[in-house]
């Protein structure tokens, strides 16, 4: 009896649910005959053709979404993918990424999207799984699209990059002594990236001492880590300054392939104690692209008294 | 040899990337020529090339628009591969 019963309840779930999917099929396809009668031009766009059928009826969920919040002055999704067919599939890549609904139906964004995969069509795969993985997706595409305009805009060639600093000869010279004294570089070339430093700032550097176990920090463009002998790094509290605006690669000083989409912060530890040089960031020119400085850099001339450097944070401004 | 020594006699001449790209294909080389032949004997020759890829590193992280942990990772791996030929 017991079996009887259970077989009837299994039955009469096995009608339900065969009913709802088919009134879901019924309602699937009364959506896409209604969407291929009103936006027929999509509806025999490649792009939108190009797409699983999931990911069709997916996108005219988004589109019917999209037609509520739609005023009569926004052109609203249908409109700019009317416009636009490549938009379809810059929102499918939104998709694959799994971003949420609001975001991937926004025009503007697509249009950003849309541009950067234009410009850098290998780069597909790789910017979906980022933007899988980024906090902040929103962000993550506008600040994408925001240094793929810039590099448009002014390339990214580094023997155009200059620090518009000071020189030697602005500098008293038992700074210049201390300098070169604190120096872990190659004799023959030490006179050089002396001069390199001095022109990295707008105000003559000056020596302060740093006890052991005391750190410094450093933003670095998300995966470019930070070489072995770099000498510019933030204290803590500058960081937390620069990090608190929006400006920061302007305030840092940073030339255009320092520019991230995100950025993670490494952190190294003075071994002993130790001298090191602080100076303001001088701005700089790149090409046309110019960036402020003002920030307050802190110059270490030798890293082997130092930790190796280690990743703390990552973030997107 | 002949042809590396020439390359590193007019590699100041060049730009900080050229350098970069110039000391890699040049470690590559060498490597190579010792993999080829195990009686080789070039320890000035690696010597030179190792330092002036040292001196690069430095002059790459002191330049902000060429301080790169990608590129000095590269660097310093051929640093490390010519030095165990000394």
């Amino acid at each position: 009896m017991k079996q009887f019963i259970y077989l009837c309840c299994l039955l009469a779930c096995m009608v339900s649910f065969a009913q709802t999917a088919e009134q879901f099929t019924d309602a699937s396809a009364r959506k896409q005959d209604d969407f291929a009668r009103t936006l027929p031009e999509l509806n025999e766009a490649p792009e939108f053709k190009g797409l699983s059928p999931i990911q069709q009826q997916k996108l005219i969920n988004d589109l019917a979404e999209s037609e509520k919040n739609t005023d009569e002055v926004s052109n609203g999704l249908a409109g700019a993918m009317s416009s636009t067919p490549t938009l379809i599939d810059a929102w499918k890549v939104l998709d694959d990424a799994g971003v949420e609904q609001a975001l991937r139906s926004d025009p503007d964004k697509l249009a950003k999207v849309n541009r950067y995969l234009d410009h850098h069509p290998t780069n597909k795969d790789r910017f979906v799984e980022d933007l899988k993985k980024t906090s902040d997706p929103e962000k993550f595409i506008d600040r994408t699209f925001w240094i793929d305009a810039l590099i448009q805009q002014y390339g990214n060639d580094v023997s155009q990059f200059t620090t518009q600093g000071l020189s030697r000869t602005d500098v008293p010279p038992s700074t210049v002594d201390d300098m070169l004294h604190a120096s872990s570089a190659p004799a023959d070339i030490r006179q050089g990236i002396v001069d390199d430093l001095i022109h990295s700032g707008s105000t003559v550097p000056f020596k302060v001492d740093i006890q052991a176990g005391d750190a410094l920090f450093k933003i670095s463009p998300k995966g470019n880590g930070v070489s072995d002998f770099s000498p510019y790094w933030v204290t803590k509290r500058e960081l937390d300054d620069v990090r608190s605006e929006e400006n920061l690669e302007q305030k840092l000083g940073l030339p255009l392939g320092s520019h991230g989409v995100e950025y993670e912060v490494f952190k190294i530890t003075a071994t002993t104690d130790v001298s090191a040089f602080t100076s303001t960031i001088a701005p700089t020119l790149q090409n046309g692209y110019a960036t402020i400085g003002g920030a307050t850099q802190t110059l270490v001339l030798d890293r082997t008294l130092w930790s190796a450097a280690s990743k703390v944070a990552t973030f997107i401004p | 040899m002949k042809q590396i020594r020439a390359q590193l006699l007019t590699i100041e001449s060049h730009s900080i990337m050229e350098q970069y790209d110039l000391l890699l294909q040049l470690s590559e080389a060498i490597q190579t020529a010792y993999a080829n032949d195990t009686s080789m004997n070039e320890t000035g020759l690696v010597k030179e090339i190792s330092d002036k890829i040292h001196a690069l590193r430095y002059k790459m992280a002191y330049n902000k628009a060429t301080d790169s942990g990608l590129k000095d990772t590269k660097l310093k791996q051929a640093w490390e591969e010519l030095n165990k030929l000394k």
